[in-house]
């Protein structure tokens, strides 16, 4: 059985819409234009147990919907859900025992207390037996190396010390389902990385399926073996990472080494290089993927090459060329 | 039990603010309620004003200031500050009850109202301060607190029902503040209800907000013939608010979109 799986979901919402300036504001006390906007419109998908699945797109594209319809915070306008076999908007208890959502934008600690007396809390909201609730939190703290911070008031810790308490928060009842949106937003590299290297971990040893939207490429490469790419509401691709790299990358990058330096009149037989170095020793390009083998040829033939590299097209690069329709 | 006990645990945790509430707020209160109250004597020149002397009416006031916290709890504005920011995403993916937990944070400020009402009435009676005429015992007390207890429960299903208005509206502050403002003028921490018009007073008979501050109040100054009945009134009155604020909650969530997040 899919852990996840829906069929047509879409979700549409009436915003209220407003001109500018006081005549308008004095109009809305009086009637208010509806735009109707469709957030989601007619997606369908389904993903396995124990499968990371990154969710991809522009500002606005639908990604969070997706996420607060699955953890049941929204209904649906239309279509079909199905999560480890609930509605989520039914909002069962034993659906919510199995279930976590992490979001990056929003706390879910509580701001006034210590880390710990969160997690106490917690422990009677998802009745987790006193032992195993020790030795989890044991674990997760020392895996993100926050065990000093436990007794501070969550409102003092930084934003990376705060995301690693949330994780603690959302994962203690070790839930078989988690919604990650947008994880790392806001922290800095190093604790990207931390929270990066905790979430592959987590999910080698306990194997839940998880649902990661995310802004950040690196999050994605590091994470996930199957991308979906939403673009205003509709997904517009589906699938392994790696073939979405390889059928969306248009061109590759050679980065030359020479043992004689070029001149600028050197380059004249070569017009897709990019940039030169000052001394002439190193040489960039940018060719079309499918003249990549000519383009090397002319390279070692028309110059002296004593280093060479072909790298794939920037990661970002590809997945904003998809989100866009480009 | 742990949701009292965290939200306990969130009020201590600002000394400054605690102990401003705690001693300043109640003092300014009683004092204000005091210096009118003896001002409405002195230009009556009466000992006695609709049934009250001066001094039982310094023991109404005190006992209104507290049991007007106790009953308002943690008072306005969080369950609609909820749905406006996006915490109340919160209720919707934990296993719990958003009603038995709103209603845990709130009786937190209900349960140490109550510790004032009683260290009072602690000391009024170690210094022996209480009026020769007054009926005031631990046994009204009790009866009274008991009255509270139920009461502050109609007070928060009464606001939630008023606060979900915050679903459809974004900000319900205003409502929520009006609602607050007639029971405490209706209620009695004002003024003792006894003391409206008899057609004011009828009228009143037709709404909770006389069972809510001033009938625990008769009760603990010792009128006890009336608890069956206030009590057997304000299970009617939860019943009621309660389909109300679930058919509110139930209705508004359809709506809710977890702006913020």
């Amino acid at each position: 059985m899919s852990y996840i799986e829906f069929t047509d979901l879409t979700k549409i919402f009436h915003v209220h819409q407003k001109e500018a300036g006081l005549k308008s504001s004095v109009k809305a006390l009086f009637s208010r234009n509806l735009r109707e906007v469709r957030a989601l419109d007619g997606v369908s998908a389904r993903i396995e147990p124990g499968e990371l699945v990154g969710l991809v797109g522009a500002n606005g594209a639908g990604k969070t919907t997706i996420s607060k319809i699955l953890a049941g915070v929204i209904h649906p306008t239309a279509g079909e859900v199905s999560v480890l076999g609930f509605q989520p908007w039914k909002r069962e208890n034993e659906y919510k025992l199995q279930i976590s959502l992490i979001m990056g934008q929003k706390n879910q600690l509580w701001w006034d207390l210590p880390a710990a007396d969160c997690f106490l809390l917690l422990k009677e909201i998802y009745q987790i037996p006193s032992k195993e609730y020790q030795s989890r939190l044991d674990e997760l703290a020392e895996i993100l190396d926050v065990t000093s911070l436990l007794r501070t008031q969550v409102r003092r810790l930084s934003l990376g010390e705060r995301m690693k308490m949330e994780l603690i928060a959302a994962l203690l009842h070790r839930p078989r389902v988690v919604y990650l949106d947008e994880p790392t937003i806001g922290l800095d590299i190093s604790a990207q990385r931390a929270v990066r290297e905790f979430l592959k971990r987590y999910q080698r040893d306990y194997q839940p399926m998880m649902l990661l939207t995310s802004h950040y490429m690196q999050d994605i490469q590091s994470l996930c073996e199957r991308v979906i790419v939403i673009r205003q509401g509709k997904f517009v691709y589906d699938g392994p990472l790696q073939k979405l790299l390889d059928n969306y990358a248009h061109t590759r990058r050679i980065r030359a080494s020479l043992s004689t330096p070029c001149v600028e009149s050197d380059l004249s037989r070569l017009p897709f290089v990019m940039s030169r170095s000052q001394d002439g020793y190193e040489l960039s390009m940018q060719v079309d993927k499918s003249a990549l083998s000519e383009s090397v040829a002319t390279l070692l033939s028309k110059f002296d090459v004593s280093d060479l590299n072909v790298e794939g097209e920037d990661v970002s690069t590809i997945i904003e060329r998809v989100m866009h329709g480009n | 039990m742990i949701v009292l006990a965290a939200e306990l645990k969130r009020l201590f945790a600002y000394r400054v603010q605690f102990w401003f509430e705690l001693v300043v707020s109640s003092l300014v209160s009683l004092g204000v309620a005091l210096i009118v109250w003896r001002a409405v004597f002195e230009a009556a020149g009466d000992r006695v004003i609709q049934g009250y002397t001066f001094e039982q009416m310094i023991i109404y006031v005190v006992i209104a200031t507290f049991i007007g916290q106790a009953v308002r709890g943690s008072g306005t504005g969080t369950f609609a500050r909820d749905i406006y920011d996006g915490a109340y995403t919160r209720y919707l993916i934990y296993p719990l009850s958003v009603y038995s937990y709103k209603f845990a944070t709130f009786f937190a400020r209900t349960a140490i109202a109550i510790g004032q009402l009683l260290l009072v009435f602690f000391v009024m009676y170690l210094f022996n301060l209480f009026p020769n005429d007054s009926s005031v015992t631990p046994f009204t007390v009790l009866l009274g607190l008991i009255v509270v207890v139920l009461a502050s429960w109609v007070y928060f299903l009464m606001l939630v029902t008023v606060e979900s208005v915050a679903f459809w509206a974004d900000q319900a502050w205003s409502m929520s503040v009006m609602m607050n403002v007639c029971i405490v003028f209706f209620g009695g921490k004002l003024i003792p209800v006894d003391m409206f018009p008899d057609w004011l007073q009828t009228a009143l008979n037709f709404s909770p907000f006389p069972l809510l501050i001033f009938a625990p109040i008769k009760i603990m100054q010792g009128d006890i013939s009336s608890f069956l009945f206030v009590v057997s009134t304000l299970f009617g009155w939860s019943l009621l608010t309660l389909l109300v604020a679930r058919f509110a909650v139930r209705r508004g969530t359809l709506r809710y979109s977890g702006v913020g997040i």
